[in-house]
């Protein structure tokens, strides 16, 4: 997506009539996930950057800040272009403001959306103050020159004047046209290890996550929510409950339909699951006092048909729904008879879990509804679609909707949903206060918005020669987009199937084909999403062709990135985004260099490769893994390659990739949401592991040098951890495991 | 409800709350010391803890009738300029993300360090062991560790991290 060569956002930049404020310039960011079809529209400045006369530079940042960096990385992409003094470059966490446009933080998408027009609105400002600089000292404008530092100097008098004398002067200044942007060789910013602009409140304590927030007259709350997913209240008693000291009031929440999360269209009669989960709301003056009030209660629910559900009954139905054909999705040459009339055939299933997001800060929101207006204190990724979701529940325009957006601990797409938000505000206008609802550990991880359980079947027919001449996938999976949009979307394809890559357009035959499976269990989006859970069946089959074939599983992946045939959709999160098979080859080959690939290993020990295209990066992964006899496995160490294009701050990316591959491993080896009588069984990090420090392996990110767009880098580190660490097992044992997570106790020697 | 005195960072409270009431939530809502974090309630996550006569200590199980008359620290009250080595290692190896677990993270350390002031990774791992970071900063953490270890025992006086200028909560 991109800004340029548009003629109605031509004139992306204006300058105010700020006056004594200094220079102001808005700029025009484009959304989250644009609308390919959205009408060409007037210019609609939706961020901000001003320089004042102190010398000081403000950008308003319209991204969440969740870990990623994203507060720093952009400001670091303001400050190269306009040469600025990156200590004097601050940052403004926006409100959520229609003036700001679509503020969703996701998809590994902010350095992406942000890159060309925080680069041009840099660059324009910094031309306006050579403007001002010539005009002051009646020189050329040509002969003046940005030196670094916020400083504009005229070498033939050596003549020097700082942003902050000039930028009075530079508000007066006719925006340019057309500014060039730098040669990336002079970069002095981007491409460089900054320190995060927040680090130092994050050590002291004082970072204000949402959770932190507090204000005049605000009492707590907790909720009692269905235990089963769609279940009500029947009837509750509040006697005991309002007997607690501090308890001041106990009602019932609703459980109200909501929007769809991103403004979509939805049909009446979609058969969409998003609602409110409704419960019973205890009201205190302290936190504390709130959980002893809701233990409490007395809650008869009606629990609904969700009551039937089980893991168990799920597993057996996936499979069962793999047994006949599913929707057609994709389909090249004539797969059926090509894998029928194959000289070898090779076939696994594969399968992975319910699970959750397990931020650390847990989900929690702050309101004050009062009359006509609703604010709202949210650590939220979605600040729109939030806002959607207030006005159409409280039935109030949005001009009288104020969402403030703290600092997130930890999102990983569970901030995407809007829930905590809406049942915040009914909670408050309920109370008559400004309410902090909390979620407890277990309210977090029995209420979620789960990573869906899915079950894959892969075919492949081989010819004589070892060549793979069909593929075939069948994916097995609710759908995560039907949660909130109802029906079996996608129709045809869409964001589901994203990591279902590389093996489409490398063999002539190819079927991808999906059934659906309707469950009560609401789905959401988690780190990587669908790349997740296809990426590990396809990355785990291919080391199997390998096996099945006696070839290396680099050497073959090498041989079918060699055969793609023409740049055919890899059914990833940029639909049909053509993959650059020499990225792809370059990371592959980087890993294998750095991570001593084919060097041979001690019994026991073994490595497995994995390579990614997605979100607009290339990122391949070599897992080093030791397992013990009783079955225990250790994972030594991964090696990571990245091709991201432009790297904006090395440091952060490592950071991302570091913590990607614990995000994935701690998938690979402990978690799974299980079901039983339709309630989640998991209820805190004792029964829902997280990896330890203990457990950390040696993880080391090697970066591909690169003037390529920037990628994403939030979410592609994770999916290539979990194929990788599975083919390492592999080589180690010589058995599969093709179940996440990873059922070890099958390792144990007999 | 009677009051209970607690001392917080060199500072005698008061407070009228239900003895059960846990140390994390006086500190959190009734002293408005938001940086100890609330991650389980059960002591598995490690996000809570604060020092209770210098020993780390969950604080989300610590019932605030047993720590009465006892020396609390929190993160608030670890240094009086936020320069304790522990935090200057964490800057310097740029190790938060999210940064919700790492005040819990950067307490522990500091009770470890001032005990053993060079530990092991094994030690590292033993006293770390009960805390998560779901953003995944473990290696970070373990070298900020030992970094700090160094400073710790050579009681050098080195340059400040460096610390960015932008100033956001």
């Amino acid at each position: 997506m991109s800004t340029t060569a548009n003629t109605s956002r031509r004139e992306f930049l204006k300058s105010s009539s700020a006056g004594s404020a200094g220079l102001l310039l808005a700029f025009y960011v484009p959304a989250f996930a644009a609308a390919p079809n959205a009408p060409a529209q007037d210019f609609k400045p939706n961020a901000y950057i001003a320089i004042d006369p102190r010398g000081d530079i403000r950008l308003v940042v319209t991204r969440s800040e969740m870990g990623q960096g994203v507060r720093t990385a952009l400001a670091m992409i303001l400050a190269e272009e306009l040469d600025a003094d990156w200590s004097r470059v601050k940052i403004e966490q926006g409100d959520c403001d229609p003036q700001y446009g679509d503020m969703t933080t996701g998809d590994s998408m902010s350095i992406r959306s942000t890159w060309d027009p925080l680069r041009k609105a840099g660059a324009s400002a910094r031309d306006m103050l050579l403007t001002a600089a010539a005009d002051s000292w009646g020189v050329a404008k040509d002969e003046c020159s940005a030196a670094g530092g916020s400083v504009i100097e005229h070498k033939k008098t050596g003549q020097k004047i700082t942003y902050g004398q000039l930028a009075i002067k530079a508000a007066s200044v006719p925006v340019p046209k057309d500014v060039p942007l730098k040669d990336p060789k002079d970069y002095r910013i981007v491409g460089t290890k900054r320190a995060r602009v927040d680090g130092q409140h994050i050590v002291i304590g004082e970072a204000h996550y949402g959770i932190d927030t507090k204000v005049p007259g605000m009492l707590y709350a907790v909720v009692a929510r269905p235990p089963v997913f769609g279940g009500k209240v029947k009837k509750f008693d509040a006697t005991r409950a309002l007997a607690v000291p501090g308890v001041r009031k106990v009602f019932e929440v609703a459980a109200v339909e909501m929007p769809p999360l991103f403004g979509e269209e939805r049909k009446p009669d979609s058969g969409h699951q998003h609602y409110l989960w409704g419960g019973v709301a205890v009201v205190a003056d302290s936190t504390w006092q709130a959980i002893a009030g809701r233990r409490a209660l007395t809650i008869d629910w009606d629990n609904g048909p969700g009551a039937e559900e089980s893991t168990a009954k799920q597993r057996a139905t996936l499979t069962e729904l793999l047994k006949t054909p599913g929707k057609e999705l994709k389909k090249i040459g004539d797969p059926d008879s090509a894998v029928a009339s194959a000289a070898k055939t090779v076939e696994a299933d594969y399968e992975t879990p319910f699970l959750a997001h397990m931020t650390m800060e847990p989900v929690n929101c702050t309101a004050s509804v009062r009359g006509d207006k609703c604010e709202v204190w949210a650590p939220t990724q979605n600040p729109n679609g939030m806002a959607t979701a207030l006005a159409s529940v409280l039935n109030l325009p949005q001009s009288a909707l104020t969402i403030h957006i703290t600092l997130i601990g930890g999102g990983f797409g569970r901030r995407l949903c809007i829930d905590y938000g809406v049942e915040a505000a009914l909670i408050s206008r309920s109370a008559g206060t400004p309410v902090k609802v909390m979620w407890t550990r277990d309210d977090d991880i029995r209420h979620d918005y789960y990573r869906p359980i899915s079950h894959h079947r892969l075919r492949a027919g081989l010819d004589a020669q070892g060549q793979v001449t069909s593929w075939l996938h069948h994916i097995a999976a609710p759908s995560t987009d039907s949660t909130f949009l109802g029906g079996e979307v996608p129709d045809t394809g869409g964001t589901e199937i994203a990591g279902t890559g590389l093996p489409n357009g490398t063999v002539p035959n190819y079927l991808l084909e999906q059934s659906f499976l309707h469950t009560a269990v609401p789905r959401g989006y988690w780190r990587a999403v669908d790349t997740n859970w296809n990426h590990f069946a396809v990355q785990c089959f291919i080391d199997e062709i390998a096996a099945a074939t006696g070839k290396d599983p680099l050497a073959l992946r090498r041989q079918l990135i060699a055969t793609k045939q023409k740049p055919a959709g890899q059914g990833d999160n940029e639909g049909e985004t053509p993959v650059n098979v020499d990225r792809l080859l370059g990371v592959l080959n980087l890993v294998a260099e750095k991570s001593d690939w084919g060097k041979p290993l001690p019994a026991g020990r073994g490595r497995g490769i994995a390579g990614l295209f997605g979100f607009g990066s290339y990122v391949a992964h070599v897992a080093e893994v030791t397992v013990a006899k009783d079955g225990t496995l250790r994972v030594d160490r991964v090696v990571v390659a990245v091709d991201c294009g432009q790297v904006i701050n090395p440091d952060l990316v490592a950071a991302q990739i570091e913590g990607g591959v614990v995000f994935g491993l701690t998938s690979a080896l402990y978690d799974e949401i299980t079901i039983q009588n339709g309630q989640v069984q998991q209820s805190n990090f004792d029964n829902y592991q997280m990896l330890r420090i203990a457990d950390m392996p040696k993880v080391e990110v090697h970066l591909v040098p690169s003037h390529e767009p920037p990628g994403g880098i939030g979410e592609p580190g994770v999916p290539s951890t979990a194929p990788a660490v599975a083919n390492a097992i592999f080589a180690a044992t010589g058995k599969r495991l093709r179940r996440l997570p990873f059922q070890t106790q099958e390792l144990a020697k007999s | 409800m009677n009051a209970i005195s607690i001392t917080v960072n060199g500072q005698q409270h008061s407070v009228e709350v239900s003895p059960d009431t846990p140390l994390l939530w006086v500190l959190r809502d009734t002293l408005g010391l938001t940086g100890t974090k609330f991650g389980c309630g059960q002591a598995l996550c490690g996000a809570c803890t604060v020092h209770v006569d210098g020993e780390a200590t969950r604080s989300c199980t610590a019932r605030i009738s047993t720590v009465a008359g006892r020396n609390i620290t929190t993160i608030e009250g670890l240094s009086a300029d936020g320069q304790h080595p522990v935090q200057r290692a964490w800057l310097a190896d740029q190790v938060p993300q999210c940064g919700y677990c790492q005040t819990g993270m950067i307490m522990t350390t500091a009770a470890l360090l001032a005990k053993n002031s060079a530990p092991t990774d094994s030690d590292i791992d033993e006293a770390l062991g009960g805390h998560i970071c779901r953003c995944g900063t473990y290696q970070r953490i373990r070298q900020a560790v030992h970094q700090a270890a160094a400073k710790h025992s050579s009681s050098e006086t080195s340059a400040p991290a460096a610390v960015a200028a932008a100033g956001v909560r």
